[in-house]
């Protein structure tokens, strides 16, 4: 049986602590709900788990299956299951997506795939995700739409076919009847493979398409609330107002503060 | 397929595309006559300098594909003139792991003559590119588009220029040059210039000189790629659009094979 376990999970980016003390167990074919207002270091978590350089842990551990996570270099961590559906998906140009999607599987199999099966397989996946067939062809999420980049997303989980599915707003920038095929191509998967979820959305629509088990609400780098679907309702009902309210707690204020931008210039010589 | 000989002119083409093995040094000299449009594929096996002298004749396009296979350094010397109404399609791929140095230059000496440039270099020694697209006559168009990887050992530099001669009104000269680096070690130096002399043109330049984005590597590591396994992928991807210059669809699975090899064996 597959177990993430995050045990005491401290997280800083460039010297400033977003994560201060996670304790989260998931174990397969259990649907995790993580909810919480933004900036408060939902895609913290999720990055950190799957290992982006960016993410510093200074404290605790993380564990899959027993083995020692943070010791894995990030494509040991997909090869052992996990898997992260970004928010916003990378554009890769001149890799086309299948290309991208076989040289996945190869790396994780002693021998190459073979080309019919993954073809049949692709093919198969984008048809149950009504994607246009020729974006097996593109350049990877290069010229996608944002929908297309989700469903794309979705595409790379079934065909990789995970223990552990780490899902980040992957619900945004959806249409209702996108987000509806979306969320029966993650639940068909979750279905047949018992894998477990991670969930972040802002939306108790997406929730009750993936019928989460476990629902917890994550602010100034903890976990404050743990509950399970009536915990989603009541967020999408009332917000995190009462939450503050009942912990005492301070809502983070999110400061946006435009970065400098130079317009460069050019390097031709005018003369004189 | 013919072999290169000194001073061989005035070949006739009869075939899809034609292929040219160079296994010796010399010249290379061409001026197709008898073809309203042709297709030349050079590969380099084995020389050490060459001179090649290439027209373009009137109302003709001609697609030339020089591809370096070489297991020595190599030095050339290139020379193309294009035509009135002519289109130079002008591609160079070195992918080898030998120290080159290119010097290119086309002269649009006729109105609405056109030459379009591309390269894919994969840079794992001293590779330096000089290239000159000079608009010689009104109504003239210069395109360039360079694209380099960088590996560990390499040293790339291309000095790109489009020049448009006074009197060569409604020119058009326009280049972009990118190079990819895998470390910060490496070296790569882009010099793009422009030299207008006529005031009726247009004219750009781009630059990019970078290394991997962290981003598209964690993304890619992301799905179980190894960071070796992902920069040959990157490096093909940046690469291989050089495979599909010449229309023909058995060199374009060589070539494909070629690369895909090359750059699995180096990076």
């Amino acid at each position: 049986m597959s177990i993430l376990k995050i045990e005491n999970l401290h997280v800083a980016i460039d010297d400033k602590e977003i994560l201060k003390g996670i304790d989260l167990e998931i174990k397969e074919n259990e649907i995790h709900a993580l909810m919480g207002p933004n900036g408060n270091g939902k895609s913290t978590l999720l990055q950190t788990i799957m290992g982006h350089p960016k993410y510093i842990v200074t404290q605790g551990s993380i564990t899959f299956d027993g083995n020692d996570v943070l010791k894995m270099t990030v494509d040991e961590r997909s090869k052992a299951g996990l898997f992260l559906a970004m928010q916003y998906p990378l554009e890769i140009p001149g890799v086309t997506n299948s290309d991208f999607l076989r040289a996945a599987l190869n790396a994780r199999s002693e021998k190459p795939v073979s080309l019919f099966k993954f073809i049949k397989e692709m093919e198969k996946n984008i048809a149950e995700l009504q994607m246009k067939p020729d974006l097996a062809h593109r350049f990877l999420n290069e010229g996608f739409s944002g929908g297309e980049k989700k469903r794309n997303e979705i595409l790379q989980m079934r065909m990789l076919k995970p223990s552990l599915a780490l899902l980040d707003e992957i619900d945004s920038g959806l249409d209702v009847d996108a987000l509806k095929i979306v969320a029966n191509a993650i639940r068909s998967l979750q279905e047949e493979t018992k894998m477990g979820l991670i969930v972040v959305s802002h939306y108790e629509r997406f929730y009750d398409s993936i019928k989460p088990t476990h629902a917890h609400v994550l602010i100034d780098g903890k976990i404050v609330m743990n509950g399970g679907q009536e915990l989603v309702a009541k967020i999408d009902n009332e917000g995190y107002d009462w939450l503050y309210k009942q912990l005492n707690i301070k809502p983070i204020v999110q400061t946006n503060i435009q970065p400098t931008i130079s317009l460069g210039s050019c390097g031709a010589n005018r003369g004189k | 397929m013919f072999k290169l000989q000194n001073e061989c002119e005035n070949i006739i083409i009869n075939e899809d595309y034609l292929e040219l093995e160079v296994d010796v040094d010399g010249h290379l000299d061409l001026n197709i006559t008898n073809k309203k449009s042709c297709n030349v594929f050079v590969k380099i096996k084995k020389a050490r300098s060459i001179y090649v002298s290439i027209e373009v004749m009137e109302n003709t396009q001609c697609t030339y594909l020089i591809y370096n296979d070489n297991n020595a350094p190599l030095i050339t010397n290139e020379l193309y003139k294009v035509k009135k109404g002519a289109i130079l399609n002008l591609a160079a791929c070195d992918i080898n792991q030998q120290k080159c140095k290119r010097h290119i230059k086309v002269d649009l000496i006729e109105e609405f003559a056109v030459c379009n440039f591309k390269s894919a270099v994969l840079c794992n020694d001293e590779m330096h590119y000089q290239i000159a697209i000079n608009s010689c006559y009104a109504n003239t168009t210069g395109m360039m588009e360079n694209y380099g990887v960088v590996l560990e050992n390499g040293k790339y530099y291309m000095d790109a220029t489009g020049k448009i001669d006074k009197g060569a009104h409604g020119s058009k000269s326009h280049q972009a040059s990118h190079a990819l680096c895998f470390a910060h070690k490496q070296q790569a130096t882009i010099l793009p210039q422009l030299l207008i002399d006529e005031n009726d043109v247009e004219a750009s330049h781009a630059t990019t000189v970078g290394s991997i984005d962290d981003n598209q590597l964690f993304y890619m590591q992301s799905r179980g790629l190894s960071a070796k396994e992902a920069g040959a992928l990157l490096t093909l991807g940046y690469l291989s659009f050089i495979k599909d210059i010449i229309p023909n669809s058995q060199l374009q699975e060589y070539l494909d094979q070629e690369i895909e090899s090359k750059v699995n064996s180096i990076c």
